[in-house]
């Protein structure tokens, strides 16, 4: 079996008063999976998300990316797990779509020849061509949510890490963002998305992992566990998984 | 996300868009200087100039609605200091009904002139401002700094860039502050001084909150003081433009002097 591209061991965060937000945490991500992380809100799915490019020190335990601790390498490590926010408004800085998704390129240095390469595929893997010099701002929520996640791959990181990407998006926005998703998923990335409302991504995901209270409960296929998913405070999807993708229902 | 309408870049492709920031900022500088020291015909043809780059760069003046409001205070504010100083004599006093003020008319017309020159000025500014982007113009500020040690012109630089990138954004979380508080009827309170506090510290607490998630998000993207810069070239266009620009206000300030 190939040794796991992200993997977490015994992680333990521990907040300054004494609040554990993570407590031994064991997780490895396989290259090329589609994951699905579920928890209800407080039970540490963004505090893990901020320990996997070393944004967050771990009071115990460590993140190894191809068996390196993160900490050792953070430019590398911030370059392969691309992180997108839950607020994408925080996570644009540019003053034009082409100059936000430039920015991380910029930032390692790259020629400018090949950061323009990369800013094309990257607004055209996020389906933002044409969309160069508008202002972010005046975008959509849906699209924003797209911008962020092109300012990301123009980085050509090896894991996309989502946090409630869906939040209040509504039904087209939900549907880009996930055709983009799935487009992604199938040219080879892997992809983390963080979420509790499982009903628009479990029909795409290979694997489900459930956290509460900072641990994990349950790990494995969505099919395999799904059962276990309300009993945690996450709401249980109507229908059968395959059934579950708002791609499929436009 | 509201639009900040003054000091805060619009993107286009005008002529003075696509100016090279290097000679903007020099332009700005001489400008200012000349606008500030010099007589008020030439201060004249740089507000004329200015007013002109303002259309072609597609700024409105409705743009500059509230800005000018803030002018107009500072402008009367001005005028009514100079044109109540100096005046000694009775005849030098204004007499409204039973009140007597002092009253300079050469003040009045030096106050209106410094007026006019802050005017100038900060049509200046906003011309840079509305047509360069903030990665430019960090980028024209370390070339223009060379001479600087390099962490300082690099740190100068990016705090002015993200200044100006982060400030409607600021500006955004105090509206939706404000808005809420007002709606749950902050407008009723008396005190400015209770409203001020009510306001002020839910803003700020908004404000460095916005700035943690926006360093944790410019941190995930390898934030570097030292990033691939664009590229910047001065063409023969860019020095036609120049020379356009400073030619008449500098040789009519020679021909005066």
């Amino acid at each position: 079996m190939t040794p796991p591209l992200l993997e977490t061991l015994s992680l333990c965060h521990t907040f300054p008063d004494g609040t554990k937000a993570l407590d031994n945490v064991d997780l490895s991500f396989h290259a090329g999976s589609f994951v699905v992380l579920a928890g209800a809100n407080g039970s540490g799915k963004t505090v893990f998300m901020r320990h996997l490019n070393g944004l967050a020190r771990p009071t115990s335990g460590e993140v190894l990316l191809h068996g390196n601790s993160v900490l050792n390498d953070l430019s590398r490590a911030r370059r392969s797990i691309g992180l997108v926010f839950q607020d994408a408004d925080a996570q644009i800085v540019g003053q034009t779509v082409a100059k936000d998704a430039a920015f991380g390129p910029e930032n390692l240095r790259l020629p400018r020849h090949e950061i323009d390469k990369l800013v094309k595929e990257a607004l055209s893997a996020t389906g933002l061509v044409g969309f160069d010099e508008r202002r972010p701002h005046t975008l959509s929520g849906g699209e924003k949510r797209r911008l962020a996640v092109a300012g990301v791959l123009a980085m050509e990181p090896e894991m996309l890490v989502l946090d409630e990407p869906f939040t209040g998006l509504d039904w087209p926005g939900c549907a880009d963002l996930l055709t983009v998703l799935n487009n992604l998923h199938s040219s080879g990335k892997t992809i983390l998305l963080i979420t509790h409302d499982l009903d628009k991504v479990l029909a795409h995901a290979d694997r489900l992992i459930l956290m509460e209270s900072g641990c994990i409960r349950a790990d494995g296929s969505p099919r395999g566990i799904i059962g276990e998913v309300e009993k945690l405070g996450i709401r249980r999807p109507a229908g059968e998984i395959t059934g579950m993708s708002w791609k499929q229902r436009l | 996300m509201r639009e900040l309408e003054f000091f805060h870049y619009h993107s286009g492709a005008s002529i003075w868009h696509r100016h090279d920031p290097r000679l903007k900022l020099l332009e700005l500088s001489l400008w200012s200087i000349m606008a500030l020291a010099s007589s008020p015909e030439v201060m004249g043809v740089i507000a004329l100039i200015l007013i002109v780059l303002l259309g072609i760069s597609g700024t409105r003046i409705s743009r500059m609605r509230k800005p000018l409001v803030f002018w107009a205070i500072m402008a009367f504010t001005i005028i009514l200091t100079a044109g109540s100083s100096g005046g000694t004599g009775s005849a030098d006093r204004l007499v409204i009904g039973s009140c007597s003020l002092p009253f300079n008319p050469e003040g009045l017309a030096r106050g209106a002139l410094r007026a006019a020159r802050l005017l100038t000025v900060l049509m200046a500014g906003q011309l840079l401002s509305a047509t360069t982007d903030p990665s430019d113009l960090a980028a024209a500020l370390r070339k223009i700094l060379f001479f600087l040690p390099s962490s300082w012109s690099s740190s100068l630089a990016t705090a002015i860039s993200l200044t100006l990138a982060f400030i409607p954004r600021i500006l955004d979380e105090a509206a939706i502050i404000r808005d809420a508080a007002f709606s749950r009827g902050l407008g009723s309170r008396r005190s400015p001084l209770r409203r001020m506090v009510s306001l002020g510290l839910p803003m700020a607490e908004a404000t460095l909150r916005r700035a943690d998630l926006t360093t944790e998000a410019l941190l995930s993207r390898c934030y570097s003081e030292n990033p691939t810069l664009p590229e910047l070239r001065i063409k023969i266009r860019d020095l036609l433009l120049s020379l356009g620009v400073i030619l008449p206000p500098s040789v009519l300030m020679m021909c005066i002097s």
